[in-house]
């Protein structure tokens, strides 16, 4: 099979998923417990009369296989539809604004921060195997590791706003405050991500770390490595040369897995910290059983995964002839 | 191979879910038919609502104290979703505790007992049907005379203390962390901050700073709406009621004051309403308001079908407007709440408002304009929201703050330390019963008892008309209103700060004057409640600790009426001759004929008429099927593609 078959075959496929997606998107929500026309009238006191209305307004009063054809219509035309809980909004400016802009930084920046830690710490740990800094290291990432990240969060916002004062305790920007230019803006975004960054830093350290400390000692187990002792090369040399660029590869796909996490956010970190993101808001729609924000926040989350993982896998078969022979 | 078999499972299967759903969801046609009960004894479940933590206590409290009159009430915490759709769609609860929530004036009377209430949605749950309640309860909505009407609610009230559909326990009080500094807010039913607290709004103001002082709050979450006809939830309606006006206001005895309206008439009819506006309001874009707003809004309201507000709007039947400042609204019926109503419907700028559409999404860069004390600044989506006050607010030297933010801080811990820390000033909801010993003891807030009123959320315990005989059985449910020590509830489920209810229009809320020094209550008294179960025949004839089902009364003709009320016992008779057979005279006998014929004839009326109806109906849904085409075209295609690429791979 030619390599022009290989990319048409997996558009396809692709294709294929997100239609799948689609589908079981409407019915994942449909068949969990739940009214949604509950969410449409919000208030427990809102007259009869009145809900009725807005029930009818939404069209949940028609039979669910209609709604779905009218879904699937619609998506086709380009449309999410608007929000039950916040009447008026499209789904679309919803997802893609702001919210979306602060989970990526949010995610971006502590995974990249965890990243980094994890493979420093990770090779020092591979090193020194078995002494007291590897244990100590161990210890404290299986810590972190099993720690439940809202606790972690909790006891952080206690530390550093309310006993320290050192930051702010929710939100992503200082409340009711103009900032004079784009500098002071930047220095309060910052100064608000802190502690949620540190929180999913910590939380996501753990795992890398693990990870890389283990694949480095994997490598020292390869041939080269005797042979790099051979040929007398300083320890700095065979640790950084060899071990970790061979070591950071498997990291690297890790890494690309993860990369689902930029778009779906941290839903208990952005929860504790007021963080407005789109973790929080899939943890408001679920609660609000707001249909179509949480039907758009997934088909645009599986389009998303479909794309990156067809554009790795066309990457990697442009450059690796193996994968093109074994489809 | 293996893995496509199984995926082309998977789809077949969904497909087959999306149909099964779907059948399950079209409801059955008509009312479903009572199953008769196989209870053998008085064991019931009792459901609660799992997040709130006052609804889970006392139910817990409960099942306890009921134990002691031979009763199992098992407390069952659940989900808003499963508890919710069953109350709304499904019917067939047993027995729940939680709160409904008041307004501020007694409103929530007529839709829980109105028999036109049992219904998909509707608020009579319980299905209490009573056509003389029904009777009283039109009556009183109809009664312009306060105190002839109070007198109605307090018999209506003790009708429904003699069949209790639910019985009232308390109200769970707001008491609010707000930092010491702070004065000047309104303790008021329903809380020093609530949309109908306004003057609150108006008078709060910093220790050191009678005038310009900038207020924050926390939200748990983001308003809903900007648009002030939908912005009825909680959290929409307080920054609502800051930008927009309302005719009259609640003073804190809940009373009406004047609010936009300095004055207003009602005649003796009561099919004239006569408000005199105060003459120097702006609206927040300096355009003079007028009665010629005031008839804009309700207009508007009724031309536009809008489903709030319908029982005052559709008892409206035209506005006129005398002079600039002079508003007549000419109603189709008296309607006792109407000036109550009014507190609800907030006033809207014609020249904004004339070409828009009842649910227009008011895009908040378009600044919403109202006439309210607070004009709107600046926002960020999802974040805060910043009002400025309103330097030409039409009474004079208000308000007193400067500025008001609205902060959205999710978690509720984190809402507790940032009015600990002061970075935020108080929340817009009440303490969580976690945060009470807490914020007790916290110097930096006012003491509690100063923020401390009664609440709006009455929590009460209902029971389901429909199924149990033994829950339609007075005698069953007046032995667990003995049975319950409500003060022990509120000590119990949230420390203290609770009100008992014994009524179901509370004067601890309503105001004084709902006061009924006769009313029917039920004060704690256990040896009563089991003396009451034991003459009804409930007997734990078992031994286990639970009351056994009465034996049925013996009927020795097996006509199915009692011996006790069978005046031929041993005779199989008709029940309209006391159960005995019975003569009929023929000319009776005619007489019923023609009532049965001139029945018929009215009946084959109705049926034309929902004929016509039907035809109607089935017009309209061919214009949505042609839209369905569109849709099933789509569908169709998809199905094909997937089917086609899944024959293809092999």
């Amino acid at each position: 099979m030619g390599f022009k078959e290989y990319v048409g075959k997996r558009t396809l496929q692709g294709f294929v998923t997100i239609l799948l997606a689609i589908t079981l998107n409407f019915i994942l929500f449909r068949i969990m417990p739940g009214d949604p026309t509950r969410a449409v009238s919000g208030d427990p006191r809102v007259d009869t009369a009145t809900r009725l209305a807005l029930i009818a307004k939404f069209g949940l009063d028609r039979p669910l296989f209609e709604q779905f054809v009218l879904y699937f219509y619609n998506l086709l035309r380009g449309e999410m539809g608007i929000s039950f809980v916040q009447i008026g909004r499209p789904v679309v400016s919803i997802i893609l604004g702001r919210k979306m802009v602060n989970t990526l930084v949010l995610m971006g920046s502590s995974m990249f921060l965890a990243f980094i830690l994890g493979i420093a710490v990770g090779v020092v740990a591979a090193w020194r195997r078995g002494t007291k800094t590897d244990v100590s290291f161990v210890l404290l990432s299986l810590a972190t590791y099993s720690m439940p990240v809202f606790w972690f969060g909790m006891l952080l916002l206690m530390l550093l706003s309310y006993h320290l004062h050192l930051v702010p305790i929710a939100g992503t920007i200082t409340a009711g405050v103009a900032h004079p230019n784009f500098l002071a803006y930047a220095a309060d975004y910052l100064h608000h991500l802190i502690a949620p960054m540190m929180t999913l830093a910590v939380s996501f350290f753990g795992g890398y770390f693990l990870f890389m400390r283990d694949t480095i000692l994997d490598v020292f187990t390869e041939d080269y490595m005797l042979t790099a002792r051979a040929k007398g090369l300083s320890d700095r040399k065979i640790l950084f040369k060899h071990a970790m660029r061979n070591a950071l590869l498997p990291m690297v796909s890790l890494m690309g897995v993860h990369v689902t996490f930029l778009i779906s956010g941290a839903t208990l970190t952005e929860t504790v910290f007021s963080w407005d993101g789109l973790g929080r808001l899939i943890y408001d729609s679920v609660r609000n059983n707001d249909y179509p924000v949480l039907q758009g926040i997934f088909l645009i989350m599986a389009v998303l995964v479909v794309i990156a993982s067809i554009s790795a896998d066309i990457a990697n078969a442009y450059l690796d002839p193996r994968i093109k022979e074994a489809a | 191979m293996q893995l496509k078999k199984i995926s082309s499972l998977t789809i077949a299967l969904l497909i087959a879910i999306t149909f099964a759903v779907n059948l399950i969801s079209f409801p059955a046609s008509g009312q479903v038919i009572a199953p008769l009960s196989d209870k053998e004894e008085l064991s019931f479940e009792m459901w609660t609502l799992d997040w709130d933590t006052i609804s889970v206590d006392a139910g817990d409290v409960i099942e306890q104290m009921l134990r002691q009159i031979g009763i199992r009430m098992k407390a069952i915490p659940l989900s808003d979703e499963v508890l919710y759709d069953n109350l709304d769609l499904e019917h067939d609860y047993e027995v729940y505790e939680m709160s409904g929530g008041y307004d501020p004036y007694p409103s929530h009377i007529t839709p829980r007992f109105h028999s036109s209430e049992i219904m998909d949605y509707g608020s009579n749950d319980w299905a209490y049907d009573n056509p003389e309640i029904d009777a009283l309860l039109d009556q009183a909505n109809r009664e312009l005379d306060f105190e002839t009407r109070t007198e109605i609610l307090w018999e209506i009230q003790d009708i429904i203390a003699e069949d209790f559909p639910y019985i009232p326990l308390f109200t769970s009080d707001d008491v609010h962390a707000i930092r010491k500094e702070w004065t000047g807010y309104v303790c008021m039913p329903g809380g020093i901050f609530n949309w109908y607290n306004r003057l609150t709004t108006i008078n709060l103001q910093h220790e050191d700073m009678e005038y310009g002082a900038d207020f924050v709050m926390a939200y748990p979450s983001y308003i809903r709406y900007y648009n002030p006809i939908m912005g009825t939830d909680g959290r929409s309606a307080l920054v609502v009621s800051m930008v927009y006006d309302d005719l009259v206001a609640y003073d804190a005895d809940m009373n009406l004051t004047p609010w936009l309206a300095k004055d207003w008439t009602v005649s003796s009819d009561g099919l004239t309403i006569t408000f005199y506006l105060v003459e120097d309001a702006m609206w927040h874009d300096d355009v003079p308001l007028t009665s010629e707003d005031v008839k804009f809004t309700i207009d508007f309201y009724k031309e536009q079908d809008v489903p709030y507000d319908v029982p005052l709007m559709s008892r409206i039947d035209f506005v006129e407007t005398d002079g600039d400042y002079t508003v007549i609204v000419h109603m189709a019926e008296p309607y006792a709440w109407a000036v109550n109503d009014f507190e609800d419907v907030p006033i809207m700028p014609k020249h904004i408002w004339e070409d828009k559409a009842w649910d227009w999404a008011v895009h908040p860069d378009m600044m919403p304009i109202g006439s309210g004390p607070f004009k709107w600044d600046s926002y960020l989506d999802g974040e805060w929201i910043k009002l400025v006050a309103n330097e030409d607010f039409w009474m004079e030297g208000y308000p007193h703050l400067g500025s008001f933010t609205v902060r959205v801080i999710s978690e509720s811990s984190a809402r507790y330390l940032a009015i600990s820390t002061g970075e935020v000033h108080s929340e817009r909801y009440e303490l969580d019963t976690g945060f009470i010993d807490m914020a007790a003891e916290d110097p930096n807030l006012a003491p509690l008892e100063d923020t401390w009123c009664v609440g709006m959320w009455d929590y009460y315990i209902a029971f389901n008309q429909r199924y149990e005989p033994a829950l339609q059985d007075p005698v069953v449910k007046k032995a667990i209103a003995y049975a319950i020590d409500k003060q022990q509830l509120v000590d119990i489920a949230r420390l203290g700060y609770g009100t008992v209810t014994d009524t179901y229009i509370p004067s601890a809320f309503f105001g004084p004057a709902y006061e009924n020094p006769d009313a029917t209550t039920y004060e704690y008294n256990v040896f009563l409640a089991n003396q009451m179960l034991d003459a009804a025949g409930y007997l734990d004839i078992d031994a286990d600790g639970i009351r056994e089902m009465p034996a049925p009364a013996p009927d020795s003709d097996g006509d199915g009426i009692p011996d006790t009320l069978d005046a031929c016992p041993q005779v199989p008779g008709l029940p309209e001759y006391g159960g005995c057979p019975g003569e009929v005279e023929t000319i009776e006998e005619l007489e019923d004929l023609i009532d049965a014929l001139s029945a018929t004839v009215s009946e084959t009326q109705t049926m034309v008429t929902e004929l016509e109806g039907e035809m109607e109906t089935m017009k309209a849904q061919l214009n949505s099927s042609l839209n369905m085409s569109y849709g099933l075209g789509a569908v169709a295609l998809i199905v094909a593609i997937i089917a086609i690429y899944f024959g293809m791979r092999k």
